[in-house]
């Protein structure tokens, strides 16, 4: 996709095939259970995705709370501090089953450096050493729908035995667009202190989808 | 294994869902006891027949053997604990259920959700925590203090009829 398309890029409705969260759920399926850790809005197509399996699914919708978040003044001496006390805020406490799978699908984007960085502070003793994290991240465009779009899983709507997922519905945006960050993995790995890049594929709208492993002896 | 499938293809949640004989309500009007929209109850309620609630209701309710809705118009702040949960209003708590959990589009629901099944329509909204582990602590715990937690294929009226009979025969005896 060419630069000056991706500026205009259609964000209508569109199904978007996403190997590597397709390759997410294929491999926690054969865990005994799993606790998904997702960031995001609650999609119907992720509850009855995971109402096939042993599964914990924590919803945070922390789209509905970026406004406070973007409120706290990067200036002040306790930014750092704020934003990880705000995050911290809008989590559960996992302290007794930590979460297997974080899923944040676009909402990186919408983070300055600081936040991304509180993110990773919060988040860290909320997941296990072995959790992935899955994001997708604009890339060809340098602009994007002012505020986060649904993601979810494209499955029946009934629960099925074995769901094949290799698809999502990505939600209308809003008309409105932002400049894009437009974030590359290494920005990403420098950012999310105790992540380190595991794969990352271009997808056909031009984002770049990605899963994030935790580095060794990360606390 | 993860996935929740038996070896004949059924998921371990159905048979206490599907097979089971719907509670028998003891409504006359055979839609089960009915909290209307104009009534706001705060308290425990327990008992063994479907509800519908329409008004508001803060505390706890268990019929951890029968169905609970919440209709359109129904806001619930409390601990629910039911064979099945429908919510078509507003809750806001845990709600726990031995079978199923369905929440249709007009659904706004905050809290925890524990239950082997979860059904969510497209347009309903959720925000807390989904537990659809059949061996989950908190479905044990909360089912541990109904006479069969797993067996709710059988009508409670059946543990009472048993109880009777018992009771009859001893006195006979």
């Amino acid at each position: 996709m060419s630069h000056a398309a991706a500026a205009t890029r259609d964000r209508r409705p569109e199904r978007l095939r996403v190997p590597l969260f397709a390759r997410l759920i294929g491999d926690v399926a054969s865990q005994d259970r799993v606790v998904v850790l997702d960031l995001g809005g609650c999609s119907h197509g992720m509850v009855n995705l995971l109402s096939a399996y042993q599964a914990c699914l924590h919803v945070v919708d922390l789209p509905s709370s970026l406004g406070p978040l973007q409120q706290i003044d990067r200036d002040a001496a306790d930014a750092e501090r704020s934003l990880i006390d705000r995050f911290d805020a809008l989590m559960p406490d996992l302290s007794s089953e930590p979460a297997d799978l974080l899923l944040c699908w676009d909402l990186l984007n919408y983070f300055d450096p600081a936040a991304l960085r509180a993110l990773a502070t919060a988040l860290a003793p909320r997941l296990r050493q072995t959790a992935r994290l899955h994001a997708v991240m604009e890339y060809a465009s340098d602009q994007m729908p002012a505020e986060p779009s649904l993601w979810m899983p494209d499955v029946v709507a009934e629960p099925v035995d074995d769901p094949q997922v290799d698809h999502v519905m990505v939600g209308a945006a809003a008309a409105a667009q932002r400049a894009a960050p437009r974030y590359t993995p290494r920005q990403l790995e420098g950012l999310l202190l105790g992540f380190t890049i595991d794969s990352t594929m271009l997808l056909s709208n031009g984002m770049q989808e990605h899963l994030f492993k935790r580095s060794p002896n990360t606390p | 294994m993860f996935n929740k499938t038996n070896s004949d293809g059924r998921s371990p949640a159905e048979p206490s869902v599907e097979n089971r004989p719907a509670a028998k309500p003891t409504a006359p009007n055979g839609a089960g006891a009915v909290i209307g929209a104009s009534l706001n109850i705060e308290g425990v309620m327990q008992g063994a027949e479907d509800l519908q609630i329409l008004g508001a209701v803060q505390g706890t309710i268990q019929l951890p053997n029968n169905k609970v809705t919440i209709g359109q118009s129904g806001k619930v702040s409390a601990d629910v604990v039911a064979a099945n949960i429908v919510v078509e209003g507003q809750a806001d708590g845990n709600l726990i259920a031995s079978g199923c959990v369905t929440l249709h589009k007009s659904a706004r629901v905050t809290g925890r959700i524990v239950a082997p099944r979860v059904r969510q329509e497209e347009g309903g909204y959720f925000k807390g925590t989904i537990d659809m582990d059949t061996d989950s602590e908190a479905l044990k715990k909360a089912f541990s203090g109904s006479a069969k937690p797993k067996a709710v294929s059988e009508h409670p009226r059946a543990a009472q009829d048993a109880q009777q009979d018992a009771a009859l025969a001893k006195s006979a005896g």
